[in-house]
């Protein structure tokens, strides 16, 4: 009886499983207007972005579902150029594929035991107009850098973003620790037999982006050459590809690649970023202050240059300077850590996802390669990113009297003392 | 005989003193992760292939490396830090003379 029991509790088991599987499958790969087992009646947000944000994207996307006013993200990844060249057409929503690589549209489900972590459930978006039109780009390097056709229509605006970091990476196996940017340009500007950067001297070795991508577009500009004079292995179409590549390399010692370095945080156990050496440097540095810190301290004070801002690109209301969009607008300034009487703080996902926070930067730039000058945020929150990054630390003295507050001759803000 | 012995001891106190105060404004985060055999950099990691960099110079007149108070993008770049320094200073042969970069074929 025992037995038996056991028997048909196993069946049930499978049964139950199965159905389960069966529903998650039916979820995967819905018309994205109606999604099986989610409430269609949520408000809605369709997003572009580059691949370098989607970590951000699922984060805040999580937290946006389980608000108390939901809003689902939908999203998809996509080089920044393409992402500039459709929100300045005002393009909609359609399927896209560049070259061989698919975007697939992905969204964020109701469940709240989603894992940001994970693959976010795929969706389907019609083939041609009419689609629902893309209301937020999220480009990952400055605009500047891409072709500038079309021009920025008058009603559609770009706005700062947080600071996206990228480097040069290599197989985990490889010895190598940095990299100069007179050995990056000799590396990926010469084919084979050319230019000498050994230990990097085998084209099919040497991995890239796409060129509008904008890995491709700010790592190039790091080492003073345009994206198509780069000599490497045939494009890889996703930062995910270039990971593939340069871990399953036999020969770690030529292997190099580029990334955004919020992808390399979530897996520095697979792969190693080399110290830059940017023209004029005389050490090579990591982002971090460590190989081993997650402080981003070297990218805002300027020690290491291979950074751009990433631009939010909307529709603003004519005559403007504000998006137009409100659930755009509610998740750039989430992102921004400027919106207030939101159950929804945006500025951890910020911050855990990689990024650095504008209010966090001690040094800017106009464009991809451009020198660097100091910076003074307006409402500084560099102690508050010190202590949130992972192993976060900070020299900086708490407070609790409350942001703007008076505290040690500068003020309050999220915690700490700041300058100003 | 006694002004020679005062003589001596405060060349030696001056010595001492100096030492001292290279190793407090020393950087001593430079070369913690020297670049376990790095093509070009083996045997070469001291050198600074950077480019003059006239930071001022130390207490004992050694030569800085790098700026306190840092205004312009060169000055920025090589500030004074407390991150890890990593000396990478490869042979390019391909570099031309002065340093600068070929053209691109």
């Amino acid at each position: 009886m025992r037995i038996r029991m056991g028997i048909w509790g196993l069946f049930a088991t499978v049964g139950v499983a199965l159905l389960v599987a069966t529903r998650a499958d039916a979820a995967n790969g819905d018309p994205c207007a109606a999604l099986t087992d989610e409430d269609n009646g949520v408000p809605s947000i369709y997003i572009e972005n580059g691949d370098t944000q989607e970590p951000l994207v699922k984060k805040l996307g999580k937290l946006l579902m389980q608000s108390s006013t939901k809003l689902r993200v939908f999203y998809r990844n996509r080089p920044t150029c393409n992402i500039r060249n459709d929100l300045f057409s005002g393009a909609q929503m359609v399927t896209v594929v560049d070259g061989t690589t698919a975007r697939p549209v992905r969204y964020i489900p109701a469940d709240p035991a989603f894992d940001p972590a994970s693959a976010a459930p795929t969706c389907t978006v019609p083939d041609t107009p009419p689609a629902p039109p893309i209301a937020l780009g999220i480009g990952a390097t400055y605009l500047s850098s891409c072709p500038q056709t079309p021009a920025q229509p008058a009603d559609v605006g770009v706005f700062d973003g947080p600071v996206q970091a990228y480097g040069f990476i290599t197989n985990k196996n490889s010895s190598q620790v940095a990299i100069t940017a007179e050995e990056g340009y000799l590396a990926y500007g010469f084919t084979e037999g050319g230019g000498e950067a050994a230990p990097w001297v085998v084209q099919n070795l040497r991995f890239k982006r796409g060129n509008t991508a904008s890995t491709t577009l700010t790592m190039s500009a790091a080492i003073r050459l345009l994206p198509t004079q780069m000599k490497a292995a045939p494009d890889s179409g996703t930062s995910e590809a270039i990971i593939t590549s340069v871990v399953n390399s036999n020969a770690p010692e030529a292997t190099i690649g580029i990334l955004g370095t919020e992808l390399y945080d979530q897996r520095r156990a697979d792969i190693k970023l080399l110290a830059f050496k940017s023209f004029g440097q005389r050490f090579a540095y990591f982002p971090d202050s460590t190989s081993t810190s997650f402080d981003k301290q070297n990218v805002r004070d300027g020690h290491y240059l291979p950074w751009s801002p990433t631009p939010y690109i909307a529709k603003v209301t004519r005559g403007a300077t504000t998006i137009a969009d409100p659930n755009a607008r509610r998740f750039h300034e989430l992102v921004m850590g400027t919106r207030a009487g939101d159950d929804v703080d945006g500025l951890p996902q910020v911050v855990g996802s990689g990024l650095v926070p504008t209010c966090a930067m001690k040094v800017t730039r106009a464009g991809d390669g451009a020198d660097l000058a100091l910076y003074d945020a307006p409402a500084p929150c560099g102690c508050y990113f010190e202590k949130n990054v992972p192993q976060g630390m900070t020299a900086c003295t708490a407070c609790t009297v409350g942001d703007d507050a008076a505290c040690n001759g500068g003020k309050c803000r999220r915690g700490f003392c700041e300058a100003r | 005989m006694r002004p020679n012995i005062h003589r001596w001891v405060a060349v030696w106190l001056a010595l001492a003193l100096s030492c001292i105060l290279h190793i407090g404004c020393d950087d001593g985060s430079a070369i913690k992760e020297p670049s376990p055999g790095s093509g070009g950099d083996a045997g070469n990691a001291g050198s600074d292939a950077g480019g003059a960099l006239d930071a001022g110079t130390l207490p004992d007149g050694a030569p800085k490396d790098c700026f306190d108070d840092p205004k312009t993008h060169f000055e920025i770049i090589n500030a004074c830090t407390n991150a890890v320094r990593v000396p990478k200073n490869p042979t390019l042969p391909t570099l031309l003379p002065d340093g600068g970069l070929p053209p691109l074929q």
